[in-house]
């Protein structure tokens, strides 16, 4: 237990840490790439002109560039049929700069024992953090090189001192304050879930076969596979599930014999490692991202444990019980032939 | 650190359901009415006297796009309120 609560400074970054910082930096690198000597991306409103890597659009081209938007809407839909909620929980903004207050929180509260300071340096790094985020928002809309020489002296034109600090203002209300619940209340891409995922979709998934049934144990018992106890067959796993899920209606969970319990320590590494402390052994849960930090702590405390990583996967419901893998579903033929005819469109209007 | 879905988030969530898809919304409406209308032309048509620069009319015009679209929301959350208990039970007299 103690092994999978210490914190992991010493070990290397996951994956969504990398991915994190990867976006943050391009996103903020995004005005001050260059395309042909001018600003790649810029949309420059006063000037009525959008330059975009390269293509150039006039107002009377707004029928593209809702195209454009169009096409990038099904994109999404369609990554997200065929790979669940990544961009939920891995590319999205909201996720995102979420994370990234979350990181300068823990940092100061691990440092600062004094709540007054914490709370000061903190409010100060989420505000330099929002304002940075905004002139460079602002910078895709009006030429960067101006507007941060502008900044400087603190030059700016009333407009865009009024967009920076209305940015600055919902960034901090986002990522500082809203956090998750954006997603939970106000996101209506992840209310359209359930229209988009099917079996076959990948999503957050515990193998309760192995896992089950889930409970403390003494160390040095092998894990199910050493001591040979094997996988439940579905339907008993599945009982387990829901005893351990609504102990109200189903009666608190029999005890087990050290030896019969599966690889499940019920050590609720994975509950606390979730931002919203959804408990995924449970069965899906409409407000699972899928960033895959419950996936990294229960590896590290099966780890911990002596036990074989993967008791909670990112994973399709359907292969997980064995049904061969089907790339081409209704739902992707839809979404695929929405795509395919908004580019075909585009590629036509150009 | 996680936030519980406490009181201050349930009192937040109308500001957020009203506010945030009317801004998308009414970014989208922006985008379209001023492809096609240059503010400056409209100025000399409406305010000719006033100074305004296209940064200004562009900010101007969203926030009254906004106006009307989050008025919109906010009739729509109003009207999906559950009644109050025993409006609806009150004797005509």
């Amino acid at each position: 237990m103690s092994a999978t609560q210490r914190p992991t400074a010493c070990a290397p970054p996951s994956l969504r840490t990398v991915t994190t910082l990867t976006l943050l930096l391009g996103f903020h690198l995004l005005p001050w790439l260059r395309w042909d000597g001018r600003q790649a991306l810029l949309l420059d409103l006063s000037a009525r002109r959008f330059d975009v890597f390269g293509l150039t659009l006039w107002p009377q081209d707004i029928g593209l560039l809702l195209g454009l938007l169009a096409a990038l809407g099904a994109g999404l839909a369609l990554f997200t049929h065929l790979c669940g909620r990544l961009w939920c929980g891995h590319g999205c903004p909201q996720t995102l700069w979420s994370t990234a207050f979350g990181w300068i929180e823990q940092a100061t509260r691990r440092r600062l024992r004094w709540p007054p300071v914490e709370r000061a340096v903190r409010w100060l790094l989420w505000g330099a953090l929002s304002a940075w985020t905004a002139v460079t928002f602002v910078g895709l809309f009006v030429p960067v090189t101006g507007l941060v020489e502008r900044t400087a002296t603190l030059q700016w034109t009333a407009w865009e001192g009024f967009w920076v600090l209305f940015y600055s203002v919902a960034t901090w209300g986002n990522a500082g304050v809203l956090r998750r619940q954006v997603c939970s209340t106000l996101c209506p891409f992840a209310r359209a879930q359930p229209w988009l995922t099917d079996g076959h979709t990948p999503r957050v998934l515990y193998l309760a076969p192995r896992g089950e049934p889930r409970g403390p144990r003494p160390p040095g018992l092998g894990s199910v596979a050493r001591r040979g106890r094997g996988l439940l067959d579905a339907t008993t796993a599945q009982d387990y599930v829901f005893r351990a899920a609504h102990p109200a209606l189903a009666g608190p969970l029999p005890r087990f014999a050290a030896d019969r319990l599966g690889d499940c320590t019920d050590c609720a590494a994975c509950v606390r490692a979730c931002a919203l402390h959804l408990d995924v052994r449970n069965g899906p849960h409409a407000d699972c991202v899928a960033c895959g930090d419950c996936v990294a702590a229960c590896d590290r405390a099966q780890q911990a444990a002596g036990f074989e990583t993967g008791l909670l996967r990112y994973a399709s419901p359907q292969r997980a019980v064995g049904e061969r893998r089907r790339l081409l579903r209704p739902r992707t033929l839809v979404l695929l032939g929405l795509f395919g005819g908004l580019l075909l469109g585009g590629w036509w209007m150009l | 650190m996680p936030l519980p879905p406490d009181e201050r988030l349930r009192r937040l969530q109308p500001w957020g359901v009203v506010l945030w898809p009317s801004f998308i919304a009414a970014g989208l409406a922006c985008m379209v009415f001023f492809a096609f209308v240059d503010p400056l032309r409209l100025r000399d048509i409406s305010f000719a006297d006033i100074a305004v620069s296209r940064g200004l009319g562009y900010t101007l015009g969203f926030f009254l796009f906004w106006a009307v679209t989050a008025a919109s929301s906010a009739v729509t959350w109003y009207l999906l309120r559950p009644l109050a208990p025993g409006d609806d039970e009150e004797p005509f007299e």
